[in-house]
C-alpha cells in the first residue's frame, strides 16, 4: 500500500500544480496514519459487553475487602493485569501517574492481579520499585472478577462513569496517561 | 488401537500399604524391551495458616492403551489429620489425588508416587482394520465443542479453508492431514504466553492470534477437527525424559516441575486413534540451537513424524476439559480448562499452578528399566 502511495505521489508531484499536490499529500498522510494500529477506548457495546459495570468485590493484598458498588459517585478505572504480562509492567507506571494526577478529583485506579499469590504481585512490585500502596491493588486469586468482566487478555482496562457504566475499553497497555485520547475521555467524565 | 482394561494398579489411600513400590522387579522382569518404566513424585506443600486446605494432584490415564501403562500410585500425607482419595472425573477422562485438610492440621504437604511404563508409538497406515470404528455415542462424544473448543462459526469457517483442496471422498486420514498441515503453517510458539496456554480457540480465531503454546496450539488442531466430523482429543501430559531422537526441546528429565506438555489424536475409522503433535514442530521451530527455518531438515523430519507418530518420553495425564474439582469451595466458577498441574485453594482462594515456586509443589521423574 506504501509504494502505490508513493507512485500515486510521484505521478502527482510531475503533472499537478504545488498547492494541489500538498493538499493530496497531506490527505493521503492522514489514510496512512489510519490504517496503523492504535489503541483506543472502545465502547463496551461493540465488543459485545454489557454497558453495565459488573459486580467486583476483592481484597487488597492487605486483606481489605473491596467493592466496587462503595465507589459509586468515583470515575473508576479497572485495569486487569499479571506480573508475567510485559506490556502490564510497562503499564503499571502509566496506571500509577493516573491515579496521581486524578485521584484527588474523583478517580480511583483498581489494579485487579489475574490468579497470582500475594508473594509474587509483592516480588513484583519491589523489583520494579513500586510502593505497595501506589495503587490499590486487588487479588483476582480465583479467576473470578477477569471471567465476570470479560476481560479480552491481559492487561484489559475498563473506565466506570460515576453512574456506573462502562464508557470505555481498552485493550492492551494505555502507552501514555496524558495522552490526548485517555485523558479527554477520564476528565469528560470527571465533570459529569 | 484398542484401550485395554483399566489396569489391576495398587493404590493407596493415606499412610496405608506399600512401604516401597515393590511391584517394580516383577514388572521388569515381565516388560519387553520396548517398554520403558519410570517414577515420577509429586510433592505438593502448601502454606495454609488457617487450616483449612486442598489439592489435587494429576494422574495418568484412567485406562491402560497399548503405549502407555500404569504399574503403581502412592499417596502420603503428611498430617494424620489429611483426608486422600484417588477421583474420578463423571465422565472417566481424568483422575486424580484429592486431599483435604481440616483446619486442625498443621503441615499441609502431600507426596504423590507414580510408577508407569511406556513404549514409543509409531502407527503404520497398512491395511485398515473395519473393526475398529467408534460407535455413534463416542463419536458425537469426541466430537462435541467445549467452552474452550467450539466448532461452529469461525472454527467452521477456518477448517473448510484448511479442507478446501481435498476432494470430497478424501479419507480421515487425508483430512487429518490438511488440518496438521493448516495447523503447522497458521499457528506459531509464542515464547511470552504463560505455561502451555489456556486452549481458547474461539479468541485466538476471532482476534487472528495464533501465537500460543502447546495447549492453544493443539487445541486449535482438536477444535478443528471435531468441526470438520473427525474424533479428536487433546491429550495433557508431562514430558518424562530426554529426547533420544536428537532434539533437545522435546524432552526433560529429573526435575519436570514445569514440563507439562499437551498432544493431541484424532480417530480415523480402520486405524483407531493416531497420535499427533502440531505443537511440538513449531517448539522445534522457534527452540531448537537457535531456531530454525520451517524448510530445515530436521523441521521437516519432525514434522512427518509427529503426524502418526509419539516418542513416548512423556507421561499422558487425561484427555478431559472444563473440570470440576471436587470439593472446591469455589463450585462451577472453579472449573478449570484442563487438568495438567496440580492445583489447590484455601481459605483465601486457588492456588496460582504456574507458580510452583509460591504454590510450592516439586515434580521429579527417573528411569527406572
Amino acid at each position: 500500500m506504501a509504494n502505490a502511495f508513493l507512485r500515486n505521489v510521484m505521478k502527482l508531484s510531475l503533472f499537478k500544480p504545488a498547492r494541489v499536490f500538498s493538499l493530496v499529500l497531506a490527505f493521503s498522510f492522514l489514510t496512512l496514519l489510519s490504517f496503523a494500529v492504535r489503541a483506543e477506548w472502545r465502547s463496551a457495546v461493540q465488543l459485545g459487553l454489557s454497558s453495565i459495570a459488573p459486580s467486583l468485590q476483592l481484597n487488597t493484598l492487605s486483606g481489605k475487602a473491596v467493592d466496587i458498588s462503595s465507589l459509586k459517585g468515583k470515575v473508576i478505572v479497572v485495569n486487569f493485569w499479571a506480573s508475567w504480562c510485559e506490556p502490564c509492567r510497562d503499564e503499571f507506571e502509566e496506571l500509577t501517574q493516573l491515579q496521581e494526577n486524578y485521584g484527588s478529583k474523583g478517580l480511583v485506579v483498581l489494579a485487579v492481579n489475574l490468579a497470582e499469590m500475594k508473594p509474587r504481585v509483592m516480588q513484583f512490585l519491589k523489583g520494579n520499585g513500586f510502593s505497595e500502596n501506589s495503587l490499590e491493588i486487588l487479588l483476582d486469586r480465583n479467576s473470578i472478577a477477569y471471567k465476570t468482566w470479560k476481560a479480552r487478555g491481559l492487561p484489559t482496562t475498563f473506565l466506570v462513569s460515576k453512574s456506573g457504566k462502562i464508557e470505555g475499553v481498552w485493550i492492551g497497555a494505555i502507552e501514555n496517561v496524558d495522552s490526548n485520547e485517555v485523558k479527554d475521555k477520564i476528565e469528560t467524565l470527571l465533570h459529569q | 488401537m484398542t484401550t485395554s482394561r483399566r489396569s489391576a494398579i495398587k493404590t493407596i489411600v493415606g499412610t496405608l500399604a506399600l512401604p516401597t513400590l515393590s511391584p517394580i522387579a516383577s514388572v521388569l522382569a515381565q516388560s519387553s524391551l520396548e517398554w520403558t518404566t519410570y517414577e515420577i513424585v509429586t510433592e505438593v506443600d502448601l502454606e495454609s495458616p488457617k487450616g483449612m486446605a486442598q489439592s489435587w494432584v494429576p494422574l495418568p490415564l484412567v485406562l491402560d492403551t497399548d503405549y502407555f501403562r500404569t504399574i503403581a500410585i502412592r499417596s502420603e500425607a503428611s498430617d494424620p489429620k489429611a483426608a486422600t482419595q484417588m477421583y474420578e472425573t463423571p465422565d472417566k477422562q481424568a483422575r486424580m489425588v484429592w486431599t483435604k485438610w481440616d483446619s486442625a492440621a498443621t503441615t499441609h504437604s502431600v507426596k504423590v508416587s507414580i510408577l508407569v511404563s511406556t513404549r514409543n508409538r509409531n502407527l503404520e497406515l497398512s491395511v485398515p482394520n473395519p473393526a475398529l470404528k467408534l460407535s455413534k455415542a463416542e463419536q458425537r462424544f469426541w466430537t462435541r465443542p467445549t467452552k474452550y473448543l467450539p466448532t461452529d462459526g469461525i472454527v467452521k469457517a477456518k477448517v473448510q479453508e484448511a479442507l478446501a483442496k481435498l476432494p470430497t471422498n478424501a479419507s480421515d486420514v487425508d483430512k487429518a492431514k490438511a488440518i496438521y498441515n493448516w495447523v503447522v503453517d497458521n499457528t506459531h510458539r509464542d515464547p511470552k504466553t504463560r505455561g502451555c496456554g489456556q486452549g481458547d480457540v474461539k479468541l485466538m480465531l476471532e482476534t487472528n492470534n495464533l501465537g500460543g503454546k502447546c495447549a492453544d496450539i493443539n487445541a486449535v488442531f482438536v477444535a478443528l477437527a471435531r468441526s470438520a466430523g473427525l474424533p479428536a482429543r487433546d491429550v495433557y501430559g508431562i514430558r518424562i525424559a530426554d529426547s533420544a531422537r536428537g532434539y533437545k526441546s522435546l524432552g526433560k528429565s529429573g526435575d519436570i516441575t514445569k514440563a507439562q506438555h499437551c498432544r493431541a489424536e484424532f480417530y480415523a475409522s480402520g486405524y483407531g486413534w493416531m497420535p499427533v503433535d502440531p505443537a511440538d514442530v513449531r517448539k522445534v521451530i522457534l527452540e531448537e540451537t537457535g531456531g530454525l527455518a520451517v524448510t530445515d531438515p530436521k523441521v521437516i523430519a519432525i514434522r512427518d513424524y509427529l503426524f502418526g507418530n509419539w516418542e513416548m518420553n512423556w507421561m499422558a495425564y487425561n484427555y478431559d476439559h472444563d473440570i470440576a474439582l471436587p470439593g472446591s469451595k469455589l463450585g462451577s466458577k472453579g472449573d478449570i480448562p484442563f487438568l495438567m498441574y496440580p492445583q489447590a485453594e484455601n481459605n483465601e482462594g486457588r492456588f496460582d499452578s504456574l507458580d510452583p515456586d509460591n504454590f510450592k509443589y516439586k515434580i521429579t521423574s527417573r528411569r527406572i528399566g
